[in-house]
């Protein structure tokens, strides 16, 4: 996953066309920006419902709260019209977390222990609507941008999903201890939605805060034999805030 | 505006106050001097700016012949009206709030001709020099001239009236303009000028006069001011297409207009419909009869005309090169998770290399490693997957070979 991340950042930035940014005066770009790139950061707060999610946090030591993860990614957004953008967004988040089984030790009364992973690689792309305009032009080359901007955004994508337990479990059968590593993980559609706002800190620079809600779930035992019958919940709030720069 | 009027005020107190002292501050002040044209190559003429009290500035344009004209500019903002011979209108001289930008704009009307309006732009750039964009049109002002003057170097040269009345305000002028000269014009600036109605093409003079490493402002007198741009942006051809072309954005009708105008008033100027040819007007405010000598006043000749060809070019300067699911991989070494059944070991053999067996938490019964196989009550867990298992199977043997086995914890 590592390398799809590095280079569908690569490719995004390449995209973005950073070379081509507009020159700016004091408070205000020589033309309209046709693009933007966000650099963001944030909290990853999957919902964790579904069967498989219950399970895991009646029997380990694990809430919900514990796939709460930081977020990081980007987006770049090009304007359609003066209020609306399409936005190609990025935003990674994973979680790791040592649990034991809550009922039960070994037979030298050792707890049962293993790590839970949970990771969420969604590439989106979206319409973001902007409740002001972004700016406005004064004159032919003075695009003076608005100071607060907030905006709506609607979309969908695919994800990269990946749910694994790594140690030891108990055979529920015969209740010996093994130990394994369970893993589902692959692609899947999501869809997106989310709200937020632009702070111009410059003509070129915004402070932008976000919350996204993704949806989705997928068979968890539709790309593996390790999860049986459970379906895995992809869903879940992100909080983001990170800087925009108008291109 | 109310930044305009307070700067206004400011600047009407300031000169109140200043008249108490020896050099008064004077609004218009970077502009008062004598200026010879900068943009041509054989300048003729001279223009003194000379503070007028309580009024703004009187312009007193000397031809090449000697021949010498006065204009009084009002910068309190008041719309001055004109009347004369079947046309009236107003003209207004503004003063931005920190005296760096001298914005012009009026109206006129002559019988059985729309309305046309005027505007221009006065800015103090880099260098010192007086640089300034003018224009009109009927539904829009086009800029159809631009001219840059410098100050008089020689002194000697300026007649002994004038230099005696410019004289004391010289050393005072150079310091404003000094001040203000090459400063960028800023958002909040474009945002006050927009709002005092200055015109679009006006604005974007403003910007570009402001800005000269980014665009190249050309045309008028002597075409391109600065150094040929490296590479034009289509893209903003396309925004701003009235500078593009080199002339003057101008219709056949404003032209037919200008001429009927000339005609009616038996004027051989284009210019006739324009304001300077006007003698006399209210508010007390004089235009200059020879205002065919544009090169000696530049404010009063060549207003629409663009007598020498090529209209305002504004081109930015553009540096190079601008321009389904993958399948997991399951574990090595047997095992799943089923729902309604919870983990599961694939085989049920203990697969682990030390076999070891679970128990609840806090069962009675403990397994030692040592004493052989044990077997421990499996207590129930609160369900689900991992509940049921009553009985732990238990292996023989000591040691690390020990089965291990699960076990409730303890309650």
């Amino acid at each position: 996953m590592g390398r799809g991340v590095s280079l569908a950042i690569a490719v995004l930035v390449t995209a973005s066309g950073l070379p081509a940014q507009a020159g700016r005066g004091d408070g205000f770009l020589f033309r309209e920006p046709i693009s933007t790139v966000t650099f963001h950061g944030g909290l990853a707060l999957p919902r964790a419902g579904g069967d498989l999610f219950a399970d895991v946090t009646k029997d380990l030591t694990i809430d919900r709260a514990n796939f709460a993860a930081a977020s990081f990614g980007m987006d770049l957004a090009f304007v359609v019209t003066p209020r609306v953008d399409v936005v190609f967004g990025f935003g990674p988040s994973s979680s790791r977390t040592p649990s034991e089984f809550r009922e039960w030790v070994d037979n030298n009364d050792l707890p049962i222990e293993q790590v839970t992973s949970y990771s969420r690689s969604p590439f989106t792309l979206s319409a973001r609507y902007h409740l002001r305009d972004k700016g406005r032009m004064v004159g032919s080359f003075a695009w003076i941008p608005n100071r607060l901007v907030p905006f709506v955004s609607a979309g969908a994508g695919v994800t990269r999903y990946r749910f694994e337990q790594d140690g030891d479990f108990i055979d529920t059968e015969t209740l010996n201890v093994f130990s394994d590593r369970l893993r589902t993980e692959g692609w899947t559609w999501v869809g997106q939605v989310g709200g937020g706002a632009h702070l111009s800190l410059s003509p070129r620079v915004m402070l932008t805060g976000e919350a996204r809600y993704l949806l989705g779930g997928v068979d968890a035992g539709r790309s593996s034999s390790d999860f049986v019958g459970y379906r895995l919940d992809l869903s879940g709030l992100t909080t983001l805030v990170g800087l925009s720069f108008r291109l | 505006m109310h930044r305009i009027l307070f700067g206004l005020v400011i600047a009407a107190g300031l000169t109140s106050v200043g008249e108490a002292q020896v050099a008064p501050v004077v609004p218009g002040l970077p502009w008062v001097g004598c200026w010879e044209a900068a943009d041509v190559a054989t300048a003729e003429g001279l223009t003194c700016v000379i503070p007028e009290s309580g009024v703004g500035l009187r312009i007193v344009a000397l031809a090449g012949s000697g021949a010498r004209s006065e204009t009084v500019l009002r910068l309190d903002g008041a719309k001055v009206p004109l009347v004369a011979e079947g046309c009236t209108g107003w003209q207004r001289a503004r003063l931005t709030p920190v005296g760096d930008r001298l914005l012009l704009d009026g109206e006129t009307t002559c019988e059985r001709t729309p309305r046309l309006q005027t505007a221009g732009v006065f800015v103090i750039v880099d260098g010192g020099d007086w640089v300034q964009a003018q224009g009109g049109g009927i539904a829009t002002v086009v800029p159809s001239q631009i001219r840059r003057f410098r100050p008089v170097a020689n002194t000697l040269t300026i007649p002994a009236d004038l230099r005696g009345q410019v004289g004391p305000y010289l050393a005072e002028a150079e310091q404003a303009r000094a001040r203000v000269q090459g400063v960028p014009v800023t958002a909040s600036d474009l945002l006050e000028l927009e709002r005092m109605g200055t015109p679009t093409a006006m604005l974007d003079f403003v910007v570009a006069a402001s800005y000269p490493d980014d665009f190249v402002v050309g045309g008028g007198a002597t075409g391109p001011a600065v150094a040929t741009a490296r590479r034009e942006s289509s893209e903003v051809e396309r925004r701003a297409p009235m500078y593009i072309g080199g002339g003057p954005a101008m219709s056949y009708f404003d032209w037919a207009m200008w001429n009927g105008c000339a005609g009616r008033w038996g004027l051989m100027d284009p210019v006739g419909c324009g304001w300077f040819p006007i003698l006399n007007v209210a508010g007390g405010v004089y235009y200059s009869p020879y205002a065919r000598f544009g090169a000696a006043w530049p404010y009063g000749g060549g207003w629409y005309g663009n007598p020498y060809g090529g209209g305002i070019i504004i081109r930015p300067i553009v540096t190079p090169g601008d321009g389904g699911g993958s399948g997991g991989e399951s574990g090595a070494r047997g095992g799943r998770m089923v729902r309604g059944r919870g983990y599961v070991q694939d085989g049920n053999d203990g697969g682990a290399s030390t076999p070891r067996a679970a128990q609840p938490r806090g069962s009675s019964v403990r397994t030692e490693s040592s004493s052989g196989g044990s077997r421990s009550s499996g207590g129930s867990s609160s369900g689900g997957s991992s509940s049921g298992g009553s009985s732990a199977g238990s292996s023989g043997g000591g040691g690390s070979s020990a089965p291990r086995t699960a076990k409730p914890r303890d309650p």
